[in-house]
């Protein structure tokens, strides 16, 4: 089929479509700048008149208002943010990845288990919440790194399970098989020969699962109270000054950008690793 | 075998007991073993029972005893403490206050043994954590510390205890004597459909702030004492008169963003004689009286800078009142403590002699003429409560804590403490403060707090009283901007408002309307008609 010349409406529509999605970044970055009378003026201020770093301040310094208080400087909850979003996305890896492998190479469970198993994801956190509380009050897990991670894997093992299952039956059986033949133990055969195939969809499946556990808040907020506090549940602290939100909501965004940049070439891979049906 | 002979028997084998446990040749035999174990059995449970259960009599004279509130929380706490299932007494609280309160834990707990855990949560999410705790029931909190606005949720749920009870038997003193608070805040914000369900820790009823130093150079001086203005139309008036445009200078600094505007139109609104709902719990928002307030908020604007629209409390103090740049400013108490304290406020007005704040003078709100009287209607937002969490293990030495940080001298020496926003509320506190205290509050301001506390005024106070306040925020944050007219803003606001009442179940939300309705100001409640409600 003859290619269609690319037309100047195309590049309207394409324009507007870029300006639609990095709008909302924008405003962002620009509101982190702005001083307080220009975060929520009428008519807007697109660019601040002055820019400032003051809303950054809460950043580094333990923030105290006669009525918003930072609860400890909000590196502090980028780090709690770090080693949950980390551990539950790397737990969620192992036991979704394990499961993957069974589901795909030795069809356990069938069908119908691995669907039961996405089901999980249907069920609205809300609903899972208190059970949640009351369950890890009994196992002293609450407000602890422990309880919030579980919670964490949990939710997102179904994912992991799913976009990794599709990667691996993407790779033939037989690849495997040839493996084994040439003296290879079945777990070699996976982790050495369908792993290392399978590592763009991984990262992609990792970077994936460490945004919807980053940027979780419901759990976050009715599991802790005051030891473990993630970047959302500090961002809602700053309700009403927008211009500190807009600070800490770029700071949180960083280090999913820079992740992003260092794996876009494993990230181009994974999101088209699976998307042929064989 | 006759009694008689039953009774020598028994008496004869004490007499036996005793005589061989005398005797050097004092030897055991298994049956004086299992006899005398059964006895120390018997009078072991006999002591316990005592200790335990009939302790409602034993533990009562105990508790009663101690002259004050915090004496008679203190023996009640001990004698609780040796059969207490849990040792710490745990309280969720809102971020900023625990210097109101941890240091102070060491005292209680030397003085009852029990220890004190403070947790603190954000301030948005003491409401929220509280509600998860009604439906987990996990007993992680004995006490809370929510705003009054969370009482009829917290006791609809089942999650706040009725105190009543123990307020008759320990009294706290909060309804009479030198030390109780002052009709009406002594009733709706701790009040539920008749029960005690909160213990105030703080009081936070709004006063008006005002330049003393500049109605000086204007040559104009207070309406009368403790009142600047008696009326709206002379605070408009006068607000318009002190405004300097070219100069940067504003007459009134009011709340013109969302969630402080309700706040306004709350004070000003129910001066009119008028209040939130009639007595069949239908919106009065889109009253005469309402739709007035609104475009007096609205015309008042010309006198307010343009930023106004993006300020919330802080800002708009130290942007411009502590700044020097706005005339009038409502606000809580912690205003006055700001607006005198150079070193914490950064403010250019700071400053104080010997009658208080150079600069910053206070005054009562303005009200309106009704019926011939002047009504006043001061709004108390927020102020903080201590509840007890009706699934705790300890409710009761949960209570006395709260008893005791609350009771006169405590509280008294608490409010004043660095690291906390708890505000005077007892009588005690106006009338005969200690030193600390009144160098925490100068000036005029504890006497008129004082005066003001009898046309103090609830928010609205019921359950699904924050989506009752959010309709009417963003419904006057609409006029304010122009998007909508008075009238439409608060036609529909009067339509949610109804809506919410149907849905919450109109027959529960009319029986609690009306005993909030009941703990009105008596002017206000004869204004309003309500004093025939019920």
């Amino acid at each position: 089929m003859p290619r269609r010349p690319f037309r100047w409406y195309d590049a309207i529509g394409l324009l507007a479509g870029l300006v639609f999605a990095l709008f909302p970044i924008f405003w962002m970055v620009s509101t982190s700048f702005k001083p307080t009378h220009e975060w929520a003026a009428t008519p807007p201020a697109w660019i601040p008149s002055q820019a400032t770093w003051a809303n950054y301040a809460p950043l580094i310094v333990d923030f105290k208002d006669i009525y918003v208080f930072g609860h400890g400087a909000s590196w502090q909850a980028m780090m709690h943010s770090f080693i949950v979003s980390g551990a539950a996305t790397f737990i969620a890896l192992v036991i979704g990845g394990m499961a993957a492998i069974g589901f795909s190479r030795y069809q356990a469970g069938g069908h119908t288990l691995a669907i039961a198993i996405l089901s999980v994801r249907g069920i609205p956190t809300v609903v899972i919440a208190i059970p949640f509380l009351i369950l890890f009050g009994w196992l002293g897990l609450r407000d602890t790194h422990v309880g919030l991670i579980l919670a964490y894997v949990t939710f997102t093992t179904p994912f992991a399970f799913w976009m990794l299952k599709s990667f691996i039956d993407e790779i033939p059986a037989e690849i495997e098989e040839a493996a084994m033949m040439d003296g290879m133990s079945r777990w070699q055969a996976h982790f050495r020969v369908t792993v290392p195939l399978i590592k763009g969809g991984l990262i992609a499946t990792a970077l994936f699962i460490f945004i919807l556990n980053w940027s979780e808040f419901l759990l976050a907020v009715v599991l802790t109270e005051k030891t473990v506090f993630t970047v959302p549940v500090n961002m809602q602290l700053y309700g009403g000054m927008a211009g500190i939100q807009a600070a800490l909501a770029t700071v949180a965004a960083l280090p999913i950008v820079v992740m992003g940049l260092l794996i876009h070439k494993h990230l181009a891979r994974g999101f088209t690793l699976g998307a042929v049906k064989r | 075998m006759s009694q008689v002979e039953k009774k020598e028997k028994f008496l004869k084998e004490l007499y036996r007991l005793w005589g061989m446990h005398m005797s050097r040749d004092y030897k055991v035999s298994r049956r004086d073993l299992m006899k005398g174990m059964v006895s120390l059995g018997l009078s072991g449970t006999a002591i316990s029972m005592i200790m335990r259960k009939a302790p409602f009599s034993v533990k009562s004279a105990w508790a009663a005893e101690g002259g004050t509130p915090e004496e008679r929380a203190i023996n009640a706490a001990k004698a609780l403490y040796a059969n207490s299932p849990k040792k710490t007494v745990s309280i969720m609280h809102p971020s900023g206050s625990g210097g109101n309160m941890s240091p102070f834990s060491a005292e209680w707990k030397a003085l009852t043994g029990f220890d004190v855990e403070l947790i603190e949560v954000p301030v948005t999410q003491t409401h929220q954590k509280g509600m998860q705790e009604a439906v987990a029931k996990t007993g992680r909190y004995d006490l809370l510390l929510p705003a009054p606005l969370s009482l009829p949720d917290y006791a609809e749920s089942g999650l706040a205890q009725d105190l009543t009870a123990w307020v008759d038997k320990y009294d706290p003193e909060l309804f009479d004597g030198p030390n109780k608070l002052e009709y009406p805040v002594s009733d709706f914000g701790q009040k539920y459909k008749g029960k005690i369900y909160g213990l105030y820790c703080d009081g936070d009823w709004w006063l008006l702030n005002y330049r003393k130093d500049k109605l000086a150079e204007a040559g104009k001086s207070p309406k009368q004492k403790r009142s600047v203005v008696d009326t709206w139309a002379e605070y408009d008036q006068l607000a318009a008169d002190m405004t300097d445009k070219a100069n940067d200078f504003w007459g009134a600094l009011e709340y013109r963003s969302p969630f402080w505007n309700k706040f306004h139109w709350m004070t000003r609104f129910q001066s009119k004689g008028v209040l939130y709902f009639d007595k069949d719990m239908k919106s009065m928002a889109a009253s005469p009286e309402s739709i007035k307030t609104v475009t007096d908020l609205v015309n008042i604007q010309e006198y307010m800078p343009p930023e106004q629209f993006n300020y919330g409390f802080t800002e708009n103090y130290a942007q411009y009142y502590a700044a020097g740049r706005g005339f009038f400013e409502f606000g809580w108490p912690s205003l006055w403590r700001y607006s005198h304290d150079v070193a914490g406020a950064q403010s250019i007005i700071a400053g104080k002699d010997a009658n208080g704040p150079t600069q910053t003078g206070i005054s009562k709100v303005p009200g309106d003429i009704v019926n011939g009287e002047l009504i006043r209607a001061d709004v108390m937002p927020f102020a903080w409560d201590f509840v007890v969490n009706a699934h705790s293990q300890i409710p009761e030495a949960a209570y006395l804590y709260a008893q005791w940080l609350t009771g006169p001298t405590m509280s008294m020496r608490s409010i004043p403490n660095e690291g906390g926003y708890f505000d005077p509320w007892r009588n005690n506190h106006f009338l005969d403060p200690s030193p600390e205290f009144f160098e925490a509050y100068p000036g005029d301001f504890l006497a008129t707090s004082y005066e003001a506390v009898v046309d103090c005024v609830p928010e609205i106070i019921l359950r699904g009283g924050a989506e009752y306040h959010d309709t009417l925020d963003r419904n006057l944050q609409a006029a304010y901007n122009g998007d909508k007219t008075p009238e439409q803003a608060m036609k529909d606001t009067a339509k949610e408002q109804d809506r919410i009442t149907r849905r919450l179940g109109k027959d529960t939300q009319i029986e609690a309307w009306r005993a909030l309705a009941a703990m009105y100001p008596s002017a206000l409640q004869q204004a309003a008609g309500a004093d025939k409600w019920s």
